[in-house]
């Protein structure tokens, strides 16, 4: 049997991302469909997560990433979609972002609101909310490392290389970022 | 010993490596804010993004598709919130190919067509602007117009007067008296007309013929009978005269009529129709545009006759000064 036809009578849902992707780029709707429902919930979180929890432009920036990577198949390199995946939603959040001023807004009302003093007074529900508001507060040079690093749990290399910045750089980021939260969740003022 | 670097500490928190480890267990420092950092990272952790429901799911997966095959996206995503920012949002109601030619020819035509109108706008508006500076106004009562009218010097002829009438040059008949008393062609509408020992009567009966009668073959009837006494016939009797009807006739020329031969320089004519006017309307303008016209074909003493008879009958005419204006510049220049 030879090694193609051998690919393509693989369960898709047994395959890995690599097969996946040839098979998409020959044309096959089922491997796309496969992509799709392998990453749609990994990729909505973590455009949910760079957003700060922004449902209304979440599910459209899901949507044109998955447009835009199906339609850049072709280019994928590598063993797992995942980070490329992320590279392209990365990419489309901040395309949104630029051409939004509406972002700015809930930033800064996110900002804005005042932080709870007593900490035994804030449920586990307001607490993570408050998490959610001071991580949208972020500036996106420091929320982008850390949604990569801390909530999709991506390494050091791949988070950098998604970046397109070093190591370094973006450990330092990371770090920063940390701090600002450390200080906003014990009621300080940056 | 030297802490950790900024960055290491960062790094140790998802990615420990046994340098940084055995730091940690040694520097109080460090430990305290590696155990800080990693609380935070644990608190980012725990946050939970709200998943996709799975008709969601397949709607977005839907529309994925139909983007990269340039159709239409589902009808159930119309309610569904969309990344339509792009500057060639407005293509999806283009989408199908089908429509874009039909879509595009008819705003093309609609371009052209818009062009097209504005143009003819354009036109339409210069013609009229230019026709209105150039034609007179249809409504001679509203154009008071100075006639400046090269008129020769008038002999005046003693004439012996074949009849008597009880009409005098100082006797100003009424409307009704004017129609019934003027048995000649040219004096119908003017009661100066009707002056039988006037010398200027004369010169009027001579200069009659220039009113073209074979031209006035084509007019109404009332025109025909009027030119009658120029060609020689004798004029019946004042008062065998028929009483007019003080409504015009269906077939009556109208002012319109004169106006229209006295723009287009037949005066004698225009005299002919404007005499023949019975609408009381527009009687007081005919009189006067009569003896205008008069005056412009240099029948100078019938003008005269005709602007004193308008004089008389229309004291409180707007058109009186003008008038006066025309009427003392008849006399000045056939003064001798």
């Amino acid at each position: 049997m030879k090694p193609s036809l051998q690919m393509a009578m693989l369960p898709l849902a047994t395959v890995d991302d690599a097969v996946l992707a040839q098979r998409a780029v020959a044309g096959d709707r089922l491997a796309l469909t496969e992509i799709f429902r392998r990453y749609v919930d990994a990729v909505h979180q973590f455009v949910a997560r760079l957003r700060g929890m922004d449902s209304d432009a979440v599910p459209d920036i899901v949507q044109q990433t998955f447009i835009a990577a199906f339609a850049a198949i072709a280019t994928f390199r590598g063993d797992t979609l995942r980070p490329w995946l992320f590279g392209v939603a990365l990419n489309k959040s901040r395309m949104y972002v630029r051409s939004e001023v509406r972002r700015k807004r809930t930033i800064t009302a996110a900002a804005a609101e005042p932080p709870l003093a007593n900490e035994s007074e804030l449920s586990a529900r307001q607490r993570l909310e408050q998490v959610q508001h001071h991580i949208a507060a972020l500036k996106p040079i420091h929320r982008e490392p850390l949604v990569l690093i801390d909530m999709e749990g991506l390494s050091g290399n791949q988070a950098a290389a998604l970046l397109g910045i070093p190591a370094g750089t973006l450990w330092r980021r990371v770090f920063e970022a940390r701090q600002q939260l450390r200080v906003r969740l014990a009621g300080g003022d940056l | 010993m030297k802490c950790l670097a900024s960055t290491q500490l960062a790094q140790a928190v998802t990615e420990m490596t046994d340098e940084v480890s055995l730091h940690l267990s040694s520097c109080a420092v460090c430990r305290c804010e590696f155990d800080a950092m990693v609380q935070v990272a644990q608190a980012v952790h725990s946050v939970v993004a709200p998943s996709l429901s799975a008709p969601r799911r397949d709607l977005m997966l839907r529309a994925v598709f139909a983007e990269i095959d340039g159709e239409s996206a589902p009808a159930e995503l119309a309610a569904a919130p969309q990344l339509t920012r792009r500057w060639t949002a407005w293509l999806r109601f283009v989408r199908p190919a089908s429509w874009r030619v039909p879509a595009f020819a008819a705003l093309a035509l609609l371009l052209v067509g818009g062009v097209w109108w504005l143009q003819q706008r354009g036109r339409h508006d210069a013609v009229s602007s230019s026709e209105l500076a150039v034609r007179p106004a249809p409504v001679p009562a509203l154009v008071p117009v100075p006639v400046p009218v090269p008129v020769p010097a008038l002999v005046p002829v003693p004439v012996p007067v074949p009849r008597a009438g009880s009409n005098s040059p100082n006797n100003v008949p009424s409307e009704g008296a004017t129609a019934v008393n003027m048995p000649s062609a040219v004096g119908r509408g003017n009661p100066g007309e009707q002056l039988p020992k006037s010398p200027s009567l004369k010169a009027v009966d001579q200069r009659a013929p220039t009113f073209a009668p074979s031209q006035h073959a084509n007019r109404s009837p009332v025109v025909e009978q009027e030119s009658l006494p120029l060609s020689g016939v004798p004029s019946p009797a004042p008062e065998a005269a028929p009483e007019p009807s003080p409504a015009p006739a269906p077939s009556a020329p109208t002012f319109a009529d004169g106006w229209t031969q006295f723009t287009r320089g037949n005066y004698g004519e225009a005299i002919a129709v404007f005499d023949a006017v019975r609408e009381p309307a527009t009687r007081e303008d005919a009189m006067y545009w009569a003896a205008v016209a008069a005056a412009r074909a240099n029948l100078s003493s019938q003008a005269s006759s005709r602007l004193n008879a308008f004089l008389a009958q229309f004291p409180d005419s707007p058109r009186r000064a003008s008038a006066q204006a025309l009427l003392q510049k008849l006399v000045t220049t056939s003064a001798p």
